[in-house]
């Protein structure tokens, strides 16, 4: 389910729409409603912005924004949007629209950030991360203070050379960075996509220009 | 209207091409390497990227080695530890590789913007304009207190001029509208776009490449303008066939970093 398309064909359009697919046919319908659906999708994902803790934005939507394509189908024109690489991993949009279950595929758990500091990172960007087991559950976290090899005396972890969200781990002796679990369950949510109204009457008002 | 549509990017250029939308001679090699850079990332872009990274660290440790102050010289390579040892790095790759597939992002759409005889016709020109928005927009700079200055040199509308300059044609329009909010409008064909991305005027943060993003951590995208609005305009004549941009396809499916 990586890559998502909104299909706008004969079969499935309004009656108006099928009539002009049916007039000007599927190269000509393509070439008069392709930059206007791009574009109003592209907005559409730009305007979805950040996340619901209000963590830092990692422009994640603003990734899919930029792949948005039109492509001509049998009967009708489709609006996808390619996956991307994020994290290293290929990531389509269908999950948040679709929703479902996710489950490790190389590794044995999955770390969810809990953190404004991990919020769009991975555990091998933390250094000396160890395992804390709790009735909670398991957490990766990040000791704060460090004993130096030198001099044994206690050292703060990211005082020099470290910037932006990683200093501020000094702020506390620890951190707790990531959630380990087997498996999450996710919502889908249809308003990730542009509404079908938004975009058909985008087709038509795209198609009733050309005719002016 | 279906949701969910199984059919991908590659089925659909083969059907593309197929169907006769695609140039003539663009062999299955080049579409296995159109779909790969939309899917991952220009190769080309990201060794560019990368070997800059590196370039900058060499300068460093020759700036280190320069110094004839010892304590300064340990500063300077405490710095280059600290800077090698820690995440910077892996932020440098992952910064590249981010750029690498907006790249490879805008070349799908530059391509989606004018293959289709029919896109071209009823969309003959493009439009320059912010999208995304930045903490520090180009053309500003934070000052002092973190307040933000102006850099007017460096914003797009500057650019933009530079570009049409160099651009060897009249097929673009001035700057409309402020730096942030405005835009610039030019026909596909025009060469102001490839004048864009190669830093016309002597800007050195650009990618090189003629779409978006023309330069690192842009938030300015092209879209289409319907042929009514560039004939009202003046860039195009009512019935005047619209032509395409000259896609470097050599360059624009460069080798696919795995």
């Amino acid at each position: 389910m990586n890559e998502v398309s909104i299909r706008i064909a004969s079969d499935t359009a309004t009656p108006e729409l099928q009539r002009w697919i049916g007039e000007l046919g599927v190269a000509r319908f393509h070439g008069r409603v392709n930059d206007d659906l791009v574009q109003v999708t592209m907005v559409h994902l730009k305007q979805l912005g950040g996340n619901v803790r209000g963590y830092p934005s990692t422009g994640f939507y603003e990734k899919f924004a930029r792949g948005v394509l039109c492509i001509p189908t049998e009967n009708g024109v489709a609006v996808v949007i390619p996956p991307q690489i994020i994290q290293g991993r290929v990531v389509g949009l269908g999950m948040r629209v679709f929703g479902g279950t996710i489950t490790p595929q190389t590794v044995k758990m999955l770390a969810i950030p809990i953190s404004p500091v991990s919020y769009g990172h991975v555990p091998g960007e933390f250094p000396n991360l160890f395992l804390l087991k709790t009735v909670k559950g398991d957490y990766l976290c990040q000791r704060g203070e460090e004993v130096s090899d030198k001099t044994g005396r206690i050292r703060q972890v990211g005082k020099s050379g470290l910037k932006g969200n990683v200093g501020r781990r000094i702020n506390s002796n620890l951190v707790f960075l990531f959630k380990l679990v087997s498996s999450v369950t996710q919502d889908g949510n249809r308003d990730v996509l542009p509404s079908d109204e938004k975009l058909l009457q985008t087709a038509i008002d795209a198609v009733g220009r050309g005719l002016n | 209207m279906i949701l969910g549509d199984s059919s991908t990017v590659a089925q659909a250029l083969q059907k593309l091409q197929a169907e006769g939308k695609l140039p003539q001679g663009l062999s299955c090699e080049q579409l296995a390497k159109l779909s790969r850079a939309i899917q991952k990332y220009s190769g080309e872009v990201s060794d560019r990227i990368i070997k800059k990274i590196l370039a900058d660290w060499k300068d460093k440790i020759q700036a280190a080695q320069s110094l004839t102050d010892p304590a300064a010289q340990r500063g300077v390579i405490y710095d280059l530890t600290q800077f090698v040892g820690n995440e910077e790095i892996a932020n440098s790759i992952r910064f590249a590789l981010k750029i690498s597939q907006e790249v490879a992002s805008g070349a799908g759409q530059y391509l989606n913007q004018n293959l289709s005889p029919e896109v071209l016709d009823e969309y003959p020109a493009l439009e320059f304009k912010r999208l995304f928005d930045r903490t520090v927009p180009r053309g500003l700079k934070r000052g002092p207190k973190g307040a933000l200055i102006m850099v007017p040199e460096d914003n797009w509308p500057s650019r933009w001029a530079a570009a049409g300059a160099e651009a060897g044609d009249e097929d673009w329009l001035e700057w409309e509208g402020d730096a942030q909010e405005g835009r610039g409008v030019a026909l596909k064909s025009s060469g102001i776009w490839q004048a864009l991305g190669n830093g016309a005027g002597g800007y050195d943060d650009t990618l090189g490449n003629p779409f978006p993003p023309f330069a690192f951590n842009s938030g300015f995208m092209t879209f289409g303008v319907h042929r009514d609005e560039a004939v009202n305009l003046g860039l195009i004549g009512a019935d005047e066939v619209a032509k395409p941009a000259k896609i470097n396809f050599a360059k624009l499916f460069s080798e696919v970093a795995s």
